[in-house]
């Protein structure tokens, strides 16, 4: 009896220990999808979308991280200087310096899957719908790499991690990749759906951003390649692009300018195309606009450069103007003779909180904070610290409009068909038929007369290679996209790098017009100094306070070392890094060098 | 508690339970504890004020923060509860077997309410009396009626207001249950062959589930709860389980007791690997020879009482790794896009790119080792000497191009050996006088050399030496250069003016402008210019040793082959690791005082408290590098020339060097304690069995060799139970260790 219990209990302890072997060991995670099972819904495909929005979107950056966003991301062109040594552009062949694939490889899995698994899953509108987001995500970021790089390896697959003679292969002519943009962004324009929810991309989103490319492209085909057939290619969908946005009615303009970056919610606004919202109940905030608060002090500024290129409100140059003291450039006079969008751009007083050039820029404040911060009071907490909540228009029908109508003004150089004043009117007059903002029709400010084809401005500034058209719209779209994140891009891509030699412009090493004795006489003291309007710098040595009337210049501001005609420097271009290269050598396969930088 | 019954003559049953509980009460940071007061009280330099008032208004700093923040609480409770039989099947027969369940629960609470405090920040106001007018003040400050000046103060603000305020609670639950069933035999053969077999199971499984909830808006910051909430509602949770099997099986054979072996196997299966790799097998086996019971020794058996030599090798699976590394994951999360109500959209990751062929790690261990006890137990030795080495470790593969977009996949590529020794003494003598001593002693050190990693394929010379895996690169070297000294005036040319004379220097293709250097044959650093003329070598920046002989001062290619002029400074793992413990009594008096440290370590710090000028906008440095760099009429200093890193550890020519490579090595006198027992006449009064009071001192003394520098040598940068990256990873930003003295009774009943 005994026995038998025993050996019952042993057994009974046996069974348990040995029971359910193979199952018990099978425990995947609980709470995570993986690559297997996430391909099964058009709703988790909207889900993998998502993610890629704030690396193409930034905005105005998130917290205290402004990379990528307006004003504080975009210190380097021609309309900007900094206080002191000026940037340099890159005159050596860097250590390490390579492309980042990271964002390709996401929507190459995000095609291949959807190609491979979802083909039964999604109807063909849907499909279509689909593979035009990630095409267009695809196009745009081969687009920026190739701008960047010139050649750079095209996939447009997922590379295996086992296939390195793929993963090295040598870099793909540019040309080449910029053909699969095209026809990458083409499909995208004609599958995208109209109208994807709130805040989705929708076709006027990839309308928008196919005409900005594909000016790009077209404009580094005429002007650096000078391939004017491929030239005409892309200046044509730049064009077409940007007529599937007009040709929509839902565009127009008629926001006052300053309340387009200051506004706290720019849904349903017809101005904008693509918006970026931040709330702070979720906590998604910058910092953009507290470096806008009229308290923040800055070391970077308008250049002078920038300030002449105004136009007056009568629509001729301030050099041959009608309005009275169109040559005064003493800022209160400059803010009744030029253009509305100065006063709404720069605060109207000159003040020392921004030191490199006095004039403050507060186009990304509202002007009731500047107002009451103006009157001494601290800025409100939420336009200080990175708890600013003001919403950034990704993309706008002004820019559409001026992306339109270089696209056509440049194709009647290549080929195409002409611009006439109709075109114009529909784009640069219809800018500047924006309504005023009531604060600023109180000080005056009028409305800038609109552009003649016939009657254009005779610029004597103008560069003489850059016929009269071209050179008005690009002066429009200095004005209207200043200090956001296209002027360095336009200069690369117009062969127009020479405009930020310091050497010769001295125009980019100094700032706003101040009368120090009249307009801010406590801030004479030395290191001060000024350029008058014949470019003679005078320095204050103790006395000369009175004489100090021009355009101001810390005595501490130089330019910017030698780019251009340097043996071994290509500044269009980007190099890609030693350690790089010998990385590919080590392997036994070569990584060639940027055209213009040493080949080893 | 444990209980233990013996049910029937062959059937034993114990069971027991354990329970514990622990609460832990912190302030709450404002700012979060990737950046708390700590770091803030570290950062800022001192004409910014702490804990002062003006006005009686607070103005706002770290005290302040940490005055006005509420206390989170993060509490723990363990339960153990397990329940065993033993059966004794027969006389040499028997069968054990044990069941345990445990929960491990956290629990985390915390809340943030709104907070004012005077800014000091962008500027001051006017300071109006109650009828709005301007103050004016003397020279001292005093308010005055006649003349005096306009009086300023710094505003109040509203730092975080109604909307920023929250409450968060998060719950963890860990459950596991464990069986080991195993069953012996002893076979006794005769007196001298006696041999045991032992079979026997483990079993694990284990799971667990969190879940976290917030809600802002507090309308009541003195009792913060949910229904006191009235904002915005965000929660989340995550589960995850896992499980091991393994079936094993022991013979133990002694002869006399003197020759002692023994041989193990198992089998072991985890869930955490793909199923067809999920199986190992693990063999191991250790031999003893006890030395004392030899007859030849019994001659020395007054000095050596015992002696045993012994030694094993063995091998046991690790599977100490997340339980999806085979699987290709997409993570769901929030992202910072938001629709225009301000909803946040959601998204799913891209998959990670993985190696399907993931399995267990294997580590290897080498034994040997010697047990000593001499003249009559007083003295004792122990000596281990091991070599440990860890196969298949799973680490990240080769680095592929950029072109790939992603790391390479983790796999089993590694295999690491570590080889050390421990030793430790012992020694307890009683003098006639009544005085007894006690001291006991320890010293270990191990080496940790990488013998493969992903490059094992790339030839040595082609190996990185910055990658924490390569190849043959013992584990934890830092690699820096040689630091020679400070340059001087003299060592550059200068021309008529007293200005610099420049010269260009050309290298690997780069044309640099620099100071020329005095002297034939200088060796140039321009490796470090910016070639832009503002990163430029001038008097009193640092001068490199030119290792390589090749005239300039380079990092080469990072590899093994060309290291340029880095050699190996120092290593971040800890060497030569000792501690000892002296106890005395006497009488009714007993003192002990016990001390530990470590005898190398180095690191190259982070942050302001670590490197000269690493940003010097913050205004915070450590007195020990303000009084001590160079300048023109300090040319000895020990720091170079003021230059400001703006926020990086390395740059210039302030990069891992053996003159500013933090020398963590110390050694600190942990304890020190002085007790009295009160005399039994005197107990016997109260009814007590035993007195004892005792002033104890921790943490005292401590040696250090940095140089005067507010870091804790036992401190590690950026590791706190708080937060991951705690406080940005700055060396010395956190806790100081504390000082702390106490008087104590112990009372037994």
């Amino acid at each position: 009896m005994k026995n038998i219990n025993k050996y019952f209990l042993i057994l009974f302890l046996l069974t348990i220990t040995f029971s359910g072997c193979k199952k018990f060991l099978d425990r995947p995670p609980l709470t995570v999808e993986n690559d297997e099972t996430a391909w099964q819904t058009e709703d988790n495909l909207r889900l993998y979308a998502n993610k890629f929005y704030t690396s193409f979107f930034p905005g105005y950056g998130l917290g205290f991280n402004t990379a990528g966003a307006a004003y504080m991301d975009y210190q380097f062109s021609d309309d900007v200087f900094l206080l002191g040594n000026q940037g340099n552009f890159t005159r050596a062949v860097p250590n390490s310096k390579i492309w980042s694939m990271s964002l390709l490889r996401s929507i190459n899995i995000m095609l291949d899957r959807m190609n491979n698994k979802m083909t039964k899953v999604l109807s063909e509108e849907a499909f279509n719908h689909w593979s035009g987001i990630g095409r267009f995500f695809r196009g745009m970021e081969y687009a920026d790499l190739v701008t960047e790089y010139g050649d750079v390896p095209f996939y447009d697959y997922v590379p295996s991690d086992l296939d390195l003679a793929d993963l090295y292969k040598p870099r793909t002519p540019r040309n080449e990749v910029m053909d699969a943009v095209y026809e990458d962004l083409k499909f995208a324009l004609n599958n995208v759906r109209i109208n994807d929810g709130d805040q989705y991309i929708n076709r006027y989103v990839v309308a928008a951003f196919t005409s900005r490319v594909a000016l790009y492209e077209g404009s580094w085909q005429k002007y650096y390649y000078s391939n004017n057939e491929r030239a005409k290619k892309f200046f044509e969908l730049a064009e077409q692009a940007g007529n599937v946005v007009i040709a929509s009615g839902k565009y127009d303009i008629v926001t006052d300018y300053r309340t387009l970056f200051t506004s706290n919610n720019l849904a349903g606004n017809k101005d904008v195309i693509f918006f970026r919202h931040y709330d702070p109940a979720v906590a998604i905030l910058h910092s953009v606009a507290s470096y806008n608060n009229l308290s923040e002090s800055l070391g970077f500024g308008p250049s002078t450069d920038f300030i002449k290129s105004f136009i007056c409100v009568d629509g001729n140059v301030w050099q041959n103007s009608s309005e009275s003291s169109a040559n005064d450039f003493t800022l209160s006079k400059m803010i009744l003779t030029r253009d509305s969008r100065l006063e709404a751009t720069f605060y109207d007083k000159p003040t020392s909180k921004n030191r490199a050039s006095f004039w403050y820029v507060v186009k990304f404040a509202p002007r009731n904070v500047i107002n009451s911060v103006a009157a001494g009071n601290t800025p409100p907490p939420e336009f200080t610290s990175s708890k600013n909540e003001t919403d950034y228009p990704v993309i706008r029908y002004s820019e559409v409009l001026l992306n339109w109508i270089e696209a056509k003004a440049e194709l009647s150089t290549v080929g195409g068909g002409g611009v006439n004043q109709s075109d114009i009117n529909v784009s640069i007059n219809k800018i500047r038929n924006r309504p005023l903002a009531a604060e600023a029709v109180a000080k005056g400010i009028k409305k800038t007369a609109v552009l003649d084809i016939n009657n254009l401005p005779n610029d004597p500034s103008r560069d003489a290679s850059v016929p009269a058209l071209l050179w008005e719209i690009r002066r429009e779209r200095r004005m209207e996209l200043s200090f956001e994140h296209s002027r360095y891009q336009d200069l690369r891509r117009w062969k127009k790098l020479s405009y930020m030699d310091t050497d010769v412009n001295k125009n980019l090493l100094s700032g706003g017009w101040v009368n120090f004795s009249v307009e801010v006489p406590s801030e004479i003291k030395t290191g001060v100094s000024v350029v008058d309007m014949s470019g003679n710098q005078i320095v204050y040595n103790g006395s000369n306070g009175a004489a100090l009337k021009g355009f101001y210049r810390a005595t501490n501001t130089n330019g910017r070392l030698p780019f251009l005609n340097q043996a071994g420097v290509n500044p269009y271009l980007s190099p890609v890094g030693k350690v790089q290269m010998d990385d590919y050598t080590s392997k036994g396969y070569t990584l060639t060098q940027t055209e213009g930088w040493p080949q080893n | 508690m444990s209980l233990s019954t013996k049910v029937t003559d062959f059937l034993t049953i114990r069971g027991g339970a354990l329970y514990s509980d622990r609460t832990k009460r912190y302030p709450n940071s404002f700012t979060g504890f990737v950046a708390d007061p700590w770091l803030y009280l570290y950062r800022w330099s001192l004409s910014f004020p702490t804990g002062v008032k003006e006005l009686g208004e607070i103005v706002r700093d770290p005290y302040w923060d940490t005055k006005y923040a509420h206390t989170a609480i993060s509490g723990n409770k363990y339960t153990n509860l397990n329940l065993g039989t033993t059966i004794d099947v027969a006389k040499n027969w028997q069968v054990i077997a044990d069941y345990t369940y445990d929960i491990n629960e956290n629990l985390a609470k915390s809340s943030r309410p709104t907070y004012s405090a005077a800014w000091t920040w962008y500027g001051v106001v006017p300071r109006l009396d109650e009828n709005g007018n301007q103050v004016y003040v003397d020279q001292d400050g005093n308010v005055t009626e006649t003349g005096g000046v306009p009086a300023y103060k710094f505003p109040m603000t509203l730092h975080y207001n109604k909307d920023q305020t929250y409450i968060y609670q998060s719950t963890t639950a860990a459950r596991r249950h464990t069986v080991n069933a195993y069953t012996t035999y002893n076979l006794n053969l005769n007196d001298y062959n006696k041999f045991k077999i032992t079979l026997g199971s483990n079993i694990v499984s284990n799971k667990w589930n969190n879940h976290w909830s917030n809600k802002t808006n507090l309308i009541n910051e003195n009792n913060p709860q949910f229904n006191f909430a009235v904002g915005t509602e965000t929660t989340g949770g995550d589960a995850n389980w896992d499980s091991q099997l393994g079936y094993f099986g022991r013979l133990n054979y002694a002869y006399d007791n003197k020759y002692l072996l023994e041989a193990n196997l198992r089998y072991d299966g985890t869930s955490k690997f793909p199923a067809y790799l999920r199986w190992k097998w693990y063999p191991s086996f250790s031999a003893g020879w006890v030395l004392s019971e030899e007859k030849f020794l019994n001659v020395l058996k007054p000095v050596l009482s015992f002696a045993k030599l012994r030694g094993s090798w063995g091998s046991i699976g690790d599977q100490s790794v997340s339980n999806s590394l085979y699987l290709s994951n997409i993570s769901i999360g929030k992202n910072e896009w938001l629709s225009s109500a301000g909803n946040q959209f959601f998204q799913l990751g891209t998959p990670n790119p993985i190696s399907a062929g993931i399995t267990w790690q294997d580590i290897v261990t080498l034994n040997l080792g010697a047990d000593i006890r001499m003249f009559k137990d007083k003295f004792g030795i122990t000596f281990d000497y091991f070599n440990r080495e860890t196969r298949n470790m799973i680490i990240p593969g080769e680095a592929l191009p950029a072109t790939f977009g992603a790391a390479a996949p983790q796999g089993n590529y590694g295999n690491l050996m570590t080889k050390g020794f421990e030793l430790s003494l012992d020694y307890r003598h009683r003098f006639e006088s009544g005085l007894g001593i006690n001291i006991m002693a320890n010293l270990s050190d191990a080496v940790t050399d990488i013998t493969k990693a992903a490059d094992w394929n790339t030839p040595w010379e082609n190996r990185l030496i910055d990658n924490t895996f390569t190849t043959g690169k013992r584990y934890g070297d830092i690699y820096g250069y040689v630091t020679d000294r400070l340059f001087q005036k003299d060592d550059f040319v200068y021309d008529a003016n007293g200005n610099f004379v420049q010269e260009v220097i050309v290298w690997n293709g780069t044309a640099k402008r620099t100071n020329k250097l005095a002297g034939p044959n200088p060796v140039y650093q321009t490796n470090f210019e910016d070639g832009n003329q503002i990163l430029l070598i001038s008097p009193g920046d640092v001068r490199f040793v030119d290792v390589n002989g090749d005239g300039y001062i380079t990092a080469g290619k990072g590899t093994f082959g060309d290291p340029g002029d880095r050699v190996v400074i120092g290593n971040m793992l800890p060497r030569y690791e000792y501690g000892f413990r002296l106890g005395l009594d006497y009488r009714s008096f007993d003192f002990s005082l016990m001390g530990q440290g470590v005898g190398r370590r180095h690191i190259w710090g982070e942050g302001q408290l670590a490197i000269p000028g690493y940003h010097v906008k913050d205004g915070a440095m450590p007195e020990a590098i303000a009084a001590n760099y160079w300048r023109e009429d300090r040319t000895d200093a020990f720091y170079p020339r003021a230059w400001n890193l703006n926020g990086a550890s390395s740059g210039f020519v302030m990069v891992p060097q053996t003159r500013y490579l933090l020398n963590m090595a110390y050694f600190r006198i942990k304890n020190i304690t002085l007790g009295y027992n009160v005399a039994p006449q005197i107990l016997n009064r109260v009814q007590l069995k035993q007195a004892r009071i005792y002033l104890s001192l921790e943490n005292f003394i401590t040696f250090d060799k940095l140089r005067g520098l507010p870091i804790d040598p036992e401190a590690i940068s950026g590791v706190s139970m708080l937060a991951s990256n705690y406080n940005l990873g700055r060396t010395g930003t956190n806790n100081p260790t504390f000082k702390i003295v106490s008087l104590g009774i112990n009372i037994t009943l």
